[in-house]
């Protein structure tokens, strides 16, 4: 322990100026993400935002490839070979000091779950600590191999060329054989929950790479470490779900189903105007037979566009997450995106429709209220919101939304939508202040994942004549997804009813 | 020498093979305290080869080793507290001054001997503020001994110490290492090419050629049996079987052709004699083993 102790009180007056610079990048990332100001979009915290994400992950990675080299196993002359350092001591110190590491992270991120209101999580975020040291393993794996930077990113490079090399070969010249063989062996049942998974699979490798890594240490014999390291794959792909080789990345949710809307016919009910350009809005009215959507479900239209006369016309500002509206004879209809009139006019009969599109059941509770001024923020159980901008121009209000979603691996997973914004966790209302008027939804018609884990969403809506932004503000309903379908329509031959 | 006692390093058909070359052929070899082993050899023929075997930082092809009676394959922490190794081209953290990297290798030792640390640095005139990456060759050994001699180690493994040091250094070593010999009963196995300074400190010598100990025996007794033959006259008559065996020719570096023996005795002398009329006015001669080498056309450099 005491050697331990040494080693480990070298490197860290080493290596302090890196601690100290991942500290302040963490403190970065707390303003970033634990505050409503950091959520704004401003020079100031674009390059803050930069620096975490390019800087802080080169910076982790390179310094434990140097903190791991200083006592390399590769190089015959070094110092420590012939000092009284147990080689199992050495490992030990290295893989606290990657921990140490990991938890300057780990802490900046409990601190953003805390100022964001979600301390019940907190248990979660502290057990991420295990996968990314199981993770980071495989760094000290190789850095111990090499003796300099240069050659370990040569050997980096080199195994990811070769691991995509090899697979590209099995797909092409082998058919797919090694995927289908490894499928074959996985063990675990395909409705395995995530967490679950991530536990097995974070467990499994802490302690193979443990193993791994005591072999590489106590007897320096690589050839052997590396056959170990290729029967740990093995193992690993054994504790898959049947369903998929790579595990969690393939992993299948099992809440996921199969709707198949039925179209009766396209309306465009609402024209409107932006900056001196006619448009409609698209509505897709169902058939009233169709009993498969439920009253409250949500669509979001993934990809949607018109093809007619060998050209195909794409909607523009497609909604996300859009509640079923009445339509005429109690047809119930779902807005297919926006078109320029002038497009529009183009399409003559007949008209093919082709609708890509998700459909997710929920509960809501609203759980706070945005004002439409820039800076105004909700936070609550980890996540947070703030608007970016929000602006009135001919009736049309845009606004923009910021947003961080806190996610972690050993939670329980929860439904979530792939093509909503924030994972379908929220769904807005625009409402008068004053309670007048009828709340209406308010839809995400686009969002981004902005540098970082920041996520950009902008929304519009035509208000009416007079209406003010103060007037107004933005109701959050946190959603608790209860089950995920995604399906498409294709209609050859679709009536347009024009107005 | 005290061959009673168990020897602190002993290898037994010790053999390294990188591939298909033979770097260390079955050498078997025991060290005891108080000896001061002079390991020689030309480069490549197996020396440091032999040092990283004997602290497992390559693994034998066949054989085995031990250093302190453990065997090599499963030296602790524990064992090398009591050995002292140092290489010539050994890798010192270029980021510390003098003065941590002694600190931080003090850490390490229980036994640490502050005072006898100061005393090196003071002796090898070494500044504790300098970066190790500003040190010339001869100054890195210097450390590489002050930071290894004050562990008050049983064995110290020293592979070319003498390089780079300068005329006076090296005789302030070869005078420290006889000394701690001496006085501590520390045994001392030492690679060099430097022979004139290790001729007056070691007590055995090994000669490794193409991996294989050729030579392995009492320093004393092997200059002892080595001799210069200078006549007044020439022999002319072809020497005796029995003689011819144990005369032999050799080359000096200026050309001139010399005769000496590997197997000097007062008997041998009374046999040339007695067997060569001829040889009038024989006189034999000690010879250095600078001298020895170069007759055997042993490569020691």
């Amino acid at each position: 322990m005491k050697t331990i102790v040494h080693l480990l009180k070298k490197d860290l007056t080493r290596y302090a100026w890196a601690i100290v610079l991942l500290a302040l990048l963490g403190a970065i990332e707390i303003y970033l993400h634990g505050t409503d100001a950091g959520l704004l979009e401003t020079p100031a915290n674009q390059i803050l935002t930069s620096l975490v994400m390019i800087v802080g992950p080169i910076l982790f990675f390179i310094v434990i490839v140097m903190v791991v080299q200083e006592e390399t196993l590769a190089d015959p002359d070094a110092y420590w070979l012939a000092r009284p350092i147990s080689r199992g001591s050495l490992l030990a110190e290295k893989m606290i000091f990657v921990l140490l590491l990991i938890l300057v992270g780990t802490v900046s991120e409990a601190v953003v779950l805390i100022l964001n209101g979600g301390s019940s999580r907190l248990g979660f975020a502290l057990l991420g600590v295990i996968p990314a040291l199981a993770m980071w393993n495989w760094q000290i794996f190789l850095a111990a191999q090499t003796r300099s930077l240069a050659r370990y990113l040569l050997l980096a490079v080199s195994i990811f060329v070769g691991f995509y090399g090899l697979m590209f070969a099995s797909i092409f010249l082998a058919r797919a054989i090694p995927f289908s063989l490894i499928e074959q062996i996985a063990l675990l049942p395909r409705t395995t929950p995530r967490h679950l998974l991530i536990l097995i699979q974070s467990v499994f490798w802490l302690s193979a790479g443990i193993g791994i890594l005591l072999h590489l240490y106590r007897t320096r014999r690589i050839l052997r470490s590396w056959l170990l390291l290729a029967g740990a794959l093995l193992g690993s792909a054994i504790l898959s779900p049947s369903d998929s080789m790579f595990g969690l990345a393939g992993y299948t949710d099992p809440s996921h189903r199969s709707e198949r809307l039925k179209l009766d016919h396209i309306r465009l009910p609402n024209p409107f105007q932006v900056n001196g350009e006619d448009y409609v809005e698209c509505e897709a009215v169902l058939d009233s037979n169709d009993a498969s959507l439920a009253p409250d479900a949500r669509v979001t239209i993934v990809s949607s566009q018109l093809n007619s006369g060998g050209a195909t016309y794409p909607f523009e500002s497609k909604p996300f997450s859009q509640k079923q509206m009445a339509g005429p004879d109690g047809k119930r209809t779902i807005s297919l995106g926006t078109m320029k009139r002038s497009e529009l006019d183009k399409i003559t009969s007949p008209i093919e429709l082709l609708a890509h599109y998700e459909i997710t059941l929920s509960t809501e509770i609203e759980s706070g209220r945005l004002d439409l001024h820039r800076g105004s923020g909700y936070h609550g159980n980890g996540d947070r919101l703030a608007v970016r901008s929000a602006s009135l121009a001919e009736r049309r209000l845009h606004v923009t939304l910021a947003g961080v979603v806190a996610k972690h691996g050993w939670e329980p997973k929860q439904v979530e939508s792939r093509s909503e914004a924030y994972d379908g966790r929220f769904s807005f209302t625009l409402v008068r202040k004053d309670g007048s008027g009828t709340p209406s939804d308010f839809r995400i018609p686009s969002f981004q994942t902005s540098l970082g884990t920041i996520r950009e969403a902008t929304s519009e809506a035509t208000l009416p004549e007079g209406a003010k932004l103060d007037d107004y503000e933005i109701v959050v309903h946190t959603r608790q997804l209860i089950q995920n379908s995604h399906d498409f329509i294709h209609t050859k031959e679709v009536k347009l009813v024009k107005p | 020498m005290n061959p009673s006692t168990s020897p602190v390093l002993e290898t037994r058909s010790l053999t390294k093979r990188f591939r298909r070359i033979v770097a260390l052929d079955s050498v078997d070899l025991a060290v005891h305290p108080g000896e001061v082993f002079a390991l020689l050899g030309s480069n490549g023929s197996g020396k440091s080869t032999t040092f990283r075997l004997l602290l497992n930082i390559y693994r034998p092809t066949s054989g085995d080793s031990t250093l302190l009676g453990v065997p090599s394959t499963r030296l602790n922490g524990t064992t090398l507290e009591k050995v002292g190794y140092i290489s010539e081209g050994q890798k010192m953290p270029q980021w510390m001054s003098v003065a941590r990297f002694l600190d931080y290798c003090a850490g390490f030792y229980p036994e640490w001997d502050a005072e006898l640390c100061r005393d090196l640095v003071n002796r090898f005139g070494l500044t504790l503020t300098q970066k190790i990456r500003h040190l010339s060759r001869g100054q890195r050994m210097k450390l590489s001994l002050a930071s290894t001699l004050p562990a008050h180690p049983r064995l110290l493994l020293l592979d070319e110490p003498f390089s780079g040091l300068d005329v006076e250094t090296r005789a302030a070593l070869s005078g420290l290492l006889r000394t701690l010999a001496l006085d501590s009963g520390l045994a001392i196995v030492i690679t060099t090419h430097d022979v004139e300074e290790i001729e007056p400190v070691a007590t055995r010598l090994g000669i490794l050629r193409q991996g294989k100990l050729v030579v392995n025996e009492s320093l004393q007794d092997y200059l002892g049996r080595h001799r210069f033959l200078n006549s007044t006259d020439d022999f002319t008559d072809p020497l005796p079987e029995e003689l011819a065996r144990d005369v032999k020719t050799t080359r000096t570096a200026a050309g001139a052709v010399v005769k000496f023996t590997d197997a000097y005795s007062a008997d041998l002398e009374g046999r040339l004699r007695s067997g060569l009329p001829s040889a009038t006015g024989v006189t034999f001669s000690p010879m250095t083993l600078r001298e020895i080498l170069a007759a055997h056309a042993l490569p020691w450099s």
